[in-house]
């Protein structure tokens, strides 16, 4: 029999944004693996089946993320290869500013087994919610911070920049949990060059258990490189100027509105015979 | 599933339980010690994680700054562009 791999998210906090089909797929498993925020989380999951193995242990400061998420993605296909129903339990959503889901369907498929993947409610989804941000509003851009900053990346300084894992600021190597002031400093100078030093920026955190306290710290720009960051912190960058009419466009747009409405008021020609 | 976690769980999922009041009313009649009803109380998740004897040093980054996958990709593309050339330029010759 053909095994199956299915990627479900858990959401952020504990308990309150788990969906039905994700805690169903995760109770109907032969073998769960799960990669928590938390040790209490992990623990709840653990709770839920009789086979959880964290993926966890595959960590190790020193060693690059990317052999790290290789290795996660072996281990779940090998149980998958061996005709099992593995489900992989990630907190948040298993998709969202995380690779290993992607990794590990994309080989599944290669290998025609069955892969697919359940959303989850993710820290973007929980930052929308506790900070009142619309995305829609004026706009809004994410960028993991290290790809931020090693790339020439245009900002628009009339929408929301939010920059994930803020914490590890400019680790080339991956090898890193944490990077430090000199790193942060660099980051600053390179937002220095689009928004003003005291533009207030927002250090973010949601919850993860029911009595956890969501971070949101307002700060100044200049502030950030002293703050204190953690894996989890987000860093929200709120508009600092207006959004500015693209005049070219809209007279163009004009002049199609101004075409139609003159065609919708000339006279109807009846042919007569 | 222990009973602090389903306290935890039963907190996080009814909308009834979500003020200090009902929390206090809930961990009264729940099945949890003293310390760890305080601890919830309190808020106090270190108190809890060793309680619960839980690592309290989780990794939670699931993304490199730069995907090794796309490398591959790129270079496996590269690859395609080079074999290509090469049946070009034999093409050529014929």
């Amino acid at each position: 029999m053909s095994g199956s791999l299915v990627c479900v998210g858990t959401g952020m906090t504990l308990g309150a944004h788990i969906s039905p089909i994700a805690k169903s797929y995760i109770e109907q498993a032969d073998v769960v693996f799960s990669l928590m925020s938390s040790g209490i989380t992990e623990r709840w999951v653990e709770e839920m089946h009789a086979d959880v193995r964290s993926l966890q242990p595959y960590y190790q400061e020193g060693k690059n993320r990317n052999v790290t998420y290789n290795e996660m993605v072996e281990a779940m296909l090998t149980e998958v290869r061996a005709g099992k129903k593995v489900i992989a339990a990630f907190y948040g959503h298993p998709g969202v500013f995380a690779c290993v889901a992607h990794r590990a369907i994309k080989q599944a498929k290669n290998e025609n087994l069955p892969a697919h993947m359940e959303p989850g409610i993710s820290a973007e989804d929980c930052l929308y919610a506790d900070l009142s941000i619309d995305p829609g509003k004026t706009g809004c851009i994410n960028y993991e911070t290290s790809q931020f900053m090693f790339y020439k990346r245009n900002i628009d300084p009339a929408a929301h920049l939010i920059l994930w894992q803020v914490g590890l600021a400019g680790d080339k190597s991956l090898e890193k949990f944490s990077t430090g002031r000199a790193y942060r400093r660099i980051l600053v100078d390179l937002l220095l060059e689009t928004y003003p030093s005291d533009h207030q920026v927002i250090l973010y955190q949601a919850k993860v258990l029911p009595i956890d306290t969501m971070r949101a710290e307002h700060i100044a720009l200049v502030d950030l490189v002293d703050a204190e960051l953690f894996m989890h912190t987000t860093l929200v960058i709120p508009p600092s100027e207006k959004m500015q009419p693209n005049q070219i466009i809209l007279d163009k747009l004009s002049a199609i509105d101004k075409q139609e409405s003159q065609s919708e008021h000339r006279p109807k020609l009846r042919l007569v015979l | 599933m222990s009973k602090v976690i389903q306290v935890l769980e039963q907190m996080a999922n009814d909308a009834s339980l979500q003020s200090e009041q009902a929390i206090a009313q809930l961990l009264a009649t729940a099945d949890v010690n003293a310390e760890q009803a305080e601890a919830i109380i309190n808020k106090n998740i270190t108190s809890l994680e060793r309680q619960l004897d839980v690592c309290p040093d989780v990794v939670c980054i699931i993304l490199p700054a730069e995907d090794d996958e796309e490398e591959d990709e790129d270079e496996e593309k590269n690859d395609d562009k080079e074999s290509t050339e090469e049946t070009s330029t034999f093409a050529i010759g014929f």
